[in-house]
């Protein structure tokens, strides 16, 4: 559906000439009765202007696609003049769907195309969890004396929907400050990745481990044994408590929702490398979920650790209810500390997962660790320095930190301004 | 397709009109109008009418659209200052055609020289209104409203210059209270005597103690101590009140035993000696007298400032609505004029062009001094500012303005420019140029504007946005070509028999083409 008009836009030179015309009479200025003839000219370009009738196709690209939740998704909306003729002013804005925030550039634009061009917008979305459908957009072009005006809604092609899911996005590598969790070194020489000791060369060894420099030395060949590490259970906390109902600006998605996603992503390495992984969940109750699972402390769920088909789906089951949960409660680990310890075995390293933005879980891995777990906390950073209180929350965040580095444990801090695969990968 | 209205976001910078469209528009208003005025060499009024209504523009911004006191006072002070800059522009143009000062009889003025200073104003507010999106209606009435209470001060003050008032009586009255309460004089003999100054001493007392004990009361000692000191601070506080009590006790006890003493003089002969010497030399002492009067300023001076401490610091003060800041303001500009009055009247009457004139000025300082000339000249300025910001209140209420038309109002600037060139007898393309540069003005800042609220200010637009530029800077030299032709044609027609002939053929042949387009 299109609109074509004309605007009144020169009704200011109408009174211009009259008013030129008056004065020149009044001062007997002939110079005036001439000067008259500027606004005319305007008017005349208003009266034989046309609207203009463009002939255009719009594409509309999202990538990534799907994404992940808090991932920076550009989106870029070209527009390709078929025409023959320029389109001076043509002002685009793709309408978004609800609750979708713009994080950089804008979803509107004055474009200048000419016949055959391709121009476009680009702008950056940060989504939430779910899926999200774009309206047609909106196309409106100005002659260039801009009085006439052609709007238009013409469907795009390309993507018209944005799938933000909780399993998209690259599967983050814990070889970096998380690369012990999961493995641990035995007493033994053979694959991996810490030196064990050197033996002499026996045939079949993989040539990429003979010592070449100690050959060229002593003439010797010998083969580099690395200590080789056993697999051992992980318990993921995931924090998704009250205090974690907060996100770094309006529309983005909260703490809790991106220690969810950081925790299914760490779930997903951890079963991808052979580990059996189990889960806490704080902020809901077993009830909560749809499938039935153990409960620990104060009924909260709990997934023992385990890599077969039935762990992993309860394991989405806590972490879809989490998501769903738009109650939660404020976090309890009095009693979990206690219930953990008991259920743990001594050999089960703990990955917490938490914003830090309240103590109660700080705690609880600082009292883990203490015990001689091998804690790791992933920590969703949604603070910044904008305010004072929001500074205030970004210092009390770094101190939980800092005293969680205290307790020996390793601690990962994910500026969720860059996606966790990319965070990690810098961080090794 | 929305725009920022549908969405009250006008008033977010994302959604102003947009940069380059509006600062070229801008930058092009200023030139143009500069030019055209130095074309005809009357370049100052149209100088001093472009910085007079930058600063009114910025007034408004200060005043109409912040809210922090501290920008509310500034532009009070530059409120005065466009208005004094409004009149320093007219008064340019008056300048230009006669000498200081002005001796009756005046002879007619011409009216280019107002008109460029009008343009210049009115091209100067323009450039702020667009560049920040202001409106006329709220912006500028609310400016209006707020330099209403700068001038209370000024104008109290050119009262009690001119009608006289009973100041000095308070001022003798609180003389004779100071000497009476504070130099007492020499005590005379027997202690009687003594009586009436004794009581005005524990009056004394008991007016300080009572002022000390609601400051210490008021004072927040507990509350700003730390943890560990506030048992102490609790313990300092409790025993200033008990000693403010005693004060109070004393000095009814005091009042007492003089009426008990006057009423029983029985009972006065039965006092000792000792007493009896020492009761008069206390009354009569000028040092605790003194003492007590510092108590009082002390007491008083800490109860007010922690009243006014807490008044601005509580959440349930709305700063807009403290009267505070514009009478501070004009009690800032009052203390300036009182301080430069005299310097300025000896400077007027240096620069007299005759004698007819230095007459004219003597009269005219002793007739009203020159502190009310001046405080009355800044008054000027104030209401000249008032009237102009009311009066584009009320153009946009009549609709001649629209909501957001800080181009409308700069373009203007440059047509009356290009108007007071012509009547000037300015060249003609430079005058062709004028108006078809006010046109270019305004084509430029409306589609800025547009852009703004389509767009705004985040949206890819560059590239638009100089496509427009150029192509309205060809309509606007195609228009001028047009009127040279125009001219041309004219020049090649066989001369009419008469100038008024002419011009009511022109006048004719325009008419009917504007009759035209106009029923279209």
């Amino acid at each position: 559906m299109s609109d074509r008009r004309i605007t009144s836009r020169f009704d200011g030179a109408t009174v211009g000439a009259i008013a030129l015309v008056t004065v020149g009479t009044v001062f007997g200025e002939p110079v005036l009765f001439v000067a008259a003839s500027v606004p005319l000219f305007y008017l005349l370009v208003e009266w034989t202007t046309r609207p203009p009738e463009p002939s255009l196709t719009v594409e509309r690209r999202i990538a990534p696609d799907p994404a992940a939740p808090g991932e920076r998704t550009e989106i870029t909306l070209s527009v390709h003049n078929e025409g023959a003729s320029t389109l001076t002013d043509l002002r685009v804005v793709d309408r978004l769907p609800e609750g979708l925030p713009v994080d950089d550039g804008s979803p509107r634009g004055c474009l200048s195309v000419r016949p055959g061009e391709t121009a476009s917008i680009g702008y950056t979305v940060v989504p939430r969890q779910g899926t999200y459908a774009f309206d047609s957009p909106v196309v409106r072009a100005r002659s260039l004396s801009a009085t006439g005006i052609y709007t238009a809604s013409p469907d795009a092609a390309g993507a018209t929907t944005l799938t933000c899911r909780r399993d998209a996005g690259e599967v983050p590598q814990l070889r970096g400050s998380l690369r012990r969790f999961g493995t641990r070194p035995v007493d033994r020489g053979g694959e991996g990745l810490q030196f064990y000791a050197a033996r002499e060369y026996q045939p079949g060894d993989d040539v990429r481990r003979i010592n070449w420099r100690d050959y060229a030395k002593t003439g010797d060949l010998t083969t580099i044994q690395f200590a080789e590490t056993s697999a051992t259970e992980t318990v993921v906390l995931v924090d998704a408590t009250s205090a974690g109902r907060v996100a770094r600006e309006s529309g983005y998605p909260t703490a809790t929702e991106l220690a969810v996603y950081a925790a299914d992503r760490v779930v997903a390495r951890l079963l991808a490398d052979g580990d059996d992984v189990g889960v806490c969940a704080l902020g809901i109750d077993a009830s909560d979920v749809t499938v039935p699972v153990s409960s620990a402390g104060w009924d909260q769920p709990w997934v023992s650790p385990g890599s077969d088909d039935a762990t992993r789906t309860r394991l989405d089951a806590v972490f879809d209810a989490l998501v769903a949960a738009t109650d939660t409660a404020a976090a309890r680990t009095d009693r979990l500390s206690t219930d953990l310890r008991e259920r743990l075995s001594a050999r089960a390293d703990i990955v917490v997962v938490t914003p830090a933005l309240d103590s109660e879980t700080v705690e609880l891995a600082t009292s883990l660790s203490t015990v001689g777990h091998h804690v790791g906390v992933v920590s969703p950073d949604v603070t910044d320095r904008r305010g004072p209180g929001k500074t205030v929350a970004h210092v009390e965040r770094q101190l939980r930190l800092a005293r969680l580095r205290g307790a020996g444990a390793t601690v990962f801090d994910w500026d969720t301004r860059r996606s966790l695969a990319a965070a990690m990968e810098v961080a090794r | 397709m929305s725009d920022a209205s549908d969405r009250d976001e006008a008033s977010v910078p994302s959604w102003r009109p947009t940069l380059f469209s509006t600062t070229t528009a801008v930058v092009a208003a200023g030139a143009a109008t500069l030019a055209l005025a130095a074309s005809v060499e009357t370049l100052l009024p149209a100088l001093i009418g472009v910085v007079a209504g930058a600063a009114l523009g910025v007034t408004v911004i200060a005043v109409g659209t912040a809210t922090r006191r501290l920008t509310v006072a500034v532009g009070g002070l530059l409120a005065t200052g466009s208005g004094l800059a409004l009149l320093a522009a007219v008064a340019s143009a008056v300048l230009t055609q006669v000498p200081w000062p002005p001796v009756p009889p005046v002879e007619v003025l011409a009216v280019a020289p107002f008109a460029f200073a009008l343009a210049g104003v009115a091209t100067g507010f323009g450039a702020f209104a667009a560049m920040r999106d202001l409106s006329p209606l709220s912006d500028a009435g609310l400016t209006a409203i707020r330099l209403l209470g700068i001038g209370l001060v000024p104008a109290g003050a050119v009262a009690v210059e001119q009608v006289r008032l009973p100041v000095a009586p308070v001022v003798d009255a609180v003389n004779a209270l100071h000497a009476r309460l504070f130099v007492p004089g020499r005590p005379p003999p027997g202690i009687e005597a003594a009586f009436a100054p004794f009581v005005e001493l524990m009056a004394l007392l008991f007016v300080a103690a009572s002022v000390l004990a609601v400051a210490v009361r008021r004072v927040p000692l507990v509350p700003l101590a730390s943890e560990s000191a506030r048992p102490a601070a609790r313990a300092v506080q409790r025993r200033l009140r008990q000693l403010c009590g005693a004060g109070v006790a004393a000095a009814v006890l005091g009042v007492s035993g003089v009426v008990v003493a006057a009423g029983f003089p029985g009972l006065l002969a039965q006092v000792p000696p000792g007493v009896r010497e020492a009761v008069p030399g206390v009354a009569f002492a000028p040092l605790p007298r003194r003492v007590l009067g510092v108590g009082v300023a002390a007491g008083t001076a800490t109860t007010v400032g922690l009243w006014l401490i807490r008044t601005v610091a509580s959440t349930r003060t709305r700063l807009s609505s403290l009267p505070v800041v514009p009478l501070g303001a004009g009690g800032l500009l009052t203390l300036a004029v009182a301080g430069t009055h005299e310097s300025a009247a000896a400077m007027a009457v240096d620069r007299a062009s005759s004698d007819a004139g230095r007459r004219l000025l003597d009269q005219v300082l002793e007739a009203f001094g020159s502190f009310t000339l001046l405080a009355g000249i800044v008054l000027l300025g104030l209401v000249t500012a008032i009237a102009v910001t009311l009066a584009l209140s009320a153009l946009h209420a009549i609709r001649l303005l629209g909501s957001r038309s800080g181009t409308q109002i700069a373009g203007t600037g440059v047509f009356v420019a290009a108007v007071s060139a012509g009547i000037t007898d300015g060249a003609v393309v430079v005058v062709l140029g004028g108006v078809a540069a006010s046109l270019f003005v305004w084509d430029l800042g409306e589609f800025g504007a547009t852009l703004g609220r389509e767009v705004g200010r985040a949206g890819v637009s560059r590239r638009a946005e100089i496509v427009h530029g150029a192509g309205s800077g060809v309509y606007a030299a195609l228009a001028v070509a047009l009127g040279v032709g125009t001219l041309a044609a004219i020049g090649r027609l066989p001369s009419l028999p008469a100038p008024p002939t002419t011009v009511a053929v022109v006048a004719a042949s325009v008419g009917t083409v504007l009759l035209f387009l106009v029923s279209r």
